[in-house]
């Protein structure tokens, strides 16, 4: 697991739960925290400190993980802003994870383990996003789906039909964004 | 520096402030690390994208496939979807036609486009690939639905495009073709693929620049051949000219002597006989019987009878030579005909019948030299030749040794001619004279066309001889032992079955 991951999670914590919590959480988990974004670390860093969030806060791993996800997308806008700058919808960004997005992480991490996605744009209403990797992050994938909604000023609904979790080949998520009535 | 010289500072705020610029710093040096790792890996890609189309433009591979592998790299390179080629009408320098060659990601997708451009050709100036021709530049425009000059779009199609981006095949200042690439977004201007543009423009101009260096080589490489053509045909016609000269010397000899014969004819004794009889017709029979003249006269008659006779075989003989050197003209003559059809048809052949027909033609000369001749035939079987082609060869070879014998002394001169076998599959026909012999360094010139040792040759005879050798599968050999010391010409040809161990 790349060395941003951790750094988005202990901002993430940081900004929306305090440095205590994260100190806290590392402790649980039994790191030193040391993370630095072009480093590279085991995923099951990741998987301790998912497990110890969810022991400390009550809430089951994938409700951190896309909680994570969601809380993330704002900071990842800010610190890369050409990558969502050139779009005006959700779906329009997501749909340029792969020829777009994890090509620029190659950039900066040569040998990253991005995840593919298969994108079914078929009906203009929902976006049919199948993703296969041996890490099972959907949730993950759904919570930066709901960060990216967010961002553009969206609502989205999700529908997981299948998942890895329960013994499917790949998950299938199905998002139908809307746009939010501004205030 | 602390508060306290000996230990760290102990207020919170001031620790937090010093955890905050420890992780800034962090955050700079994570930031210059990504910059850099990004430059790099930016770096490696146009250095491989590049590298690839040098290597494409490198390789020896037709104009259609260097553009189709230029286009599949660059998009692989952008990412972007669409990809396609101009090249400049034949028919109007001025005028950019679709190559046909594209790089599509989705083929239905873009087909409408597809069609809608490679039914559209641009003038110089007009649309984006005419902009690209006039400015001999890339261009970029960062959305196609939006400008004004975009052609395509006015025919109210759905192109899917978005982003467009042009660039010229430059040979020097001339544009020989146009590249464009597509979007399905607007697209901002990227300096550096532009950058890379102006190379990979240069670099294809190379291979424009190869193919029109190989056309211009086919051309004179077919200019050549045209030309070499017509001096084959000029030599077969110059080899007809030589052998003809050879016979007609010959004839020219025949013709001489039967001059000369006719002049010496006794045929006016009989004039004189018959004037005689009818000057004396009133008493012929006295005539014959008194007269001393008279007395003589029948046996008179019957000499000239046997004279006249004699003088007539003669002359029959020389009308028969006349005859015979008159049909080898022919021959010759229909031999160059045919050449300018094909060269003559290859039969299987009596060598010995060959070397008798070449002597005959020489006959005369050789006679008249004073040349004894030694013939030495194995019996072989047939050979592969051209029936004429072998006489000029063999008449020229024996007329050669003849030239060589002049400075012999008259009883000394001699030629050998020989038929022997050459390694089980091919006969050698050899004239071998004592003349003059060839010095070394002549040796390996006396094949060669316009070499000569003749004061009035055109080094042309044996030159074309060795030509007709090797057309016939075989070829012309020369021996000497040096000035002084003869000289042996070999014609090998391919027998018609090889010689049974």
């Amino acid at each position: 697991m790349k060395g941003i991951i951790f750094n988005l999670l202990e901002e993430v914590v940081t900004e929306h739960l305090g440095a205590d919590t994260w100190d806290k959480l590392l402790a649980a988990a039994e790191l030193d925290g040391a993370f630095t974004s072009l480093g590279n670390y085991p995923d099951e860093h990741l998987f301790k400190l998912v497990a110890a969030a969810s022991a400390a806060l009550g809430k089951q791993p994938t409700e951190i993980v896309r909680w994570f996800g969601a809380k993330a997308m704002p900071l990842l806008a800010r610190k890369y802003p050409p990558l969502f700058s050139r779009h005006t919808s959700a779906r329009a960004f997501i749909l340029t994870l792969n020829n777009i997005i994890h090509p620029e992480v190659r950039k900066l991490y040569p040998g990253a383990d991005v995840p593919d996605f298969d994108f079914d744009t078929s009906s203009p209403e929902v976006l049919v996003m199948n993703y296969r990797s041996k890490r099972k992050l959907c949730a993950l994938a759904e919570g930066l789906s709901e960060g990216a909604a967010e961002h553009f000023g969206e609502a989205v609904a999700i529908l997981h039909p299948q998942c890895m979790h329960r013994g499917d080949a790949c998950c299938r998520l199905e998002l139908s964004f809307t746009r939010k009535n501004k205030a | 520096m602390t508060d306290s010289p000996t230990g760290p500072a102990t207020d919170p705020s001031r620790l937090l402030a010093r955890v905050d610029r420890e992780r800034n710093a962090r955050l700079q040096a994570e930031a210059l690390a990504e910059r850099g790792m990004r430059q790099l890996y930016e770096r490696q890609q146009h250095l491989e994208v590049l590298h690839g189309i040098a290597e494409t433009a490198n390789a020896a591979l037709s104009l259609d496939a260097c553009l189709r592998m230029t286009l599949d790299q660059w998009c692989r390179y952008t990412g972007w979807p669409v990809g396609h080629f101009y090249l400049i009408s034949e028919e109007s320098a001025g005028r950019l036609i679709s190559a046909g060659e594209w790089h599509l990601n989705n083929t239905e997708k873009f087909s409408a486009f597809r069609d809608i451009t490679e039914a559209t050709t641009f003038e110089r100036g007009v649309g984006l690939p005419g902009r690209v021709m006039e400015t001999g530049r890339a261009v970029w425009v960062v959305d196609v639905t939006e400008w004004p000059g975009f052609l395509r779009a006015r025919q109210g199609v759905q192109l899917n495009v978005r982003g467009a981006f042009a660039f010229p095949v430059l040979l020097g200042d001339e544009t020989v073709a146009v590249a464009e690439f597509f979007s399905t977004e607007p697209e901002e201007v990227n300096e550096t693929w532009l950058n890379l543009a102006t190379q990979v423009g240069t670099m294809l101009g190379r291979v424009f620049e190869r193919l029109r260096a190989q056309r211009e080589i086919e051309r004179t490489h077919q200019l050549l051949l045209r030309a070499s053509r017509e001096a084959g045909m000029a030599e077969v016609a110059n080899g007809v000219l030589h052998n003809v000269g050879n016979v007609l010397t010959s004839l020219n000899l025949v013709v001489q002597t039967a001059q000369e014969r006719a002049a010496a004819s006794r045929v006016s004794h009989f004039q004189r006989a018959m004037e005689m009889m009818q000057r004396e017709s009133a008493r012929l029979g006295e005539f014959l019987t008194h007269d001393a003249k008279g007395r003589e006269l029948p046996g008179f008659l019957a000499r000239l009878a046997d004279i006249l006779i004699a003088e007539n075989t003669r002359l029959r003989s020389d009308l028969e030579n006349l005859a015979r050197h008159c049909e080898h003209i022919r021959e010759i003559v229909v031999t160059q005909q045919g050449a300018s059809h094909s060269l003559g048809k290859i039969e299987e052949l009596d060598p010995a019948q060959l070397f008798e027909d070449a002597i005959r033609l020489n006959a005369d000369s050789l006679n008249r030299h004073g040349i004894r001749l030694e013939r030495s035939f194995a019996p072989l079987g047939r050979v592969r030749a051209d029936r004429h082609r072998v006489l000029q060869i063999l008449v020229n070879l024996l007329h050669n040794a003849k030239d060589a014998l002049m400075s012999v002394e008259r009883s000394k001169r001699g030629i050998r001619v020989t038929i022997a076998p050459h390694e089980a599959v091919n006969a050698c026909l050899s004239v071998a004279d004592n003349g003059v012999g060839i010095a070394p360094e002549v040796r390996d010139k006396i094949f060669q066309h316009g070499f000569t040792t003749k004061p009035d040759g055109h080094g042309f005879g044996l030159h074309s001889a060795a030509l007709a050798a090797r057309d016939m599968g075989g070829r012309l050999t020369l021996g000497s032992d040096g000035p002084g010391r003869g000289a042996t010409f070999t014609l090998i040809l391919p027998l018609a079955r090889p010689i049974l161990p």
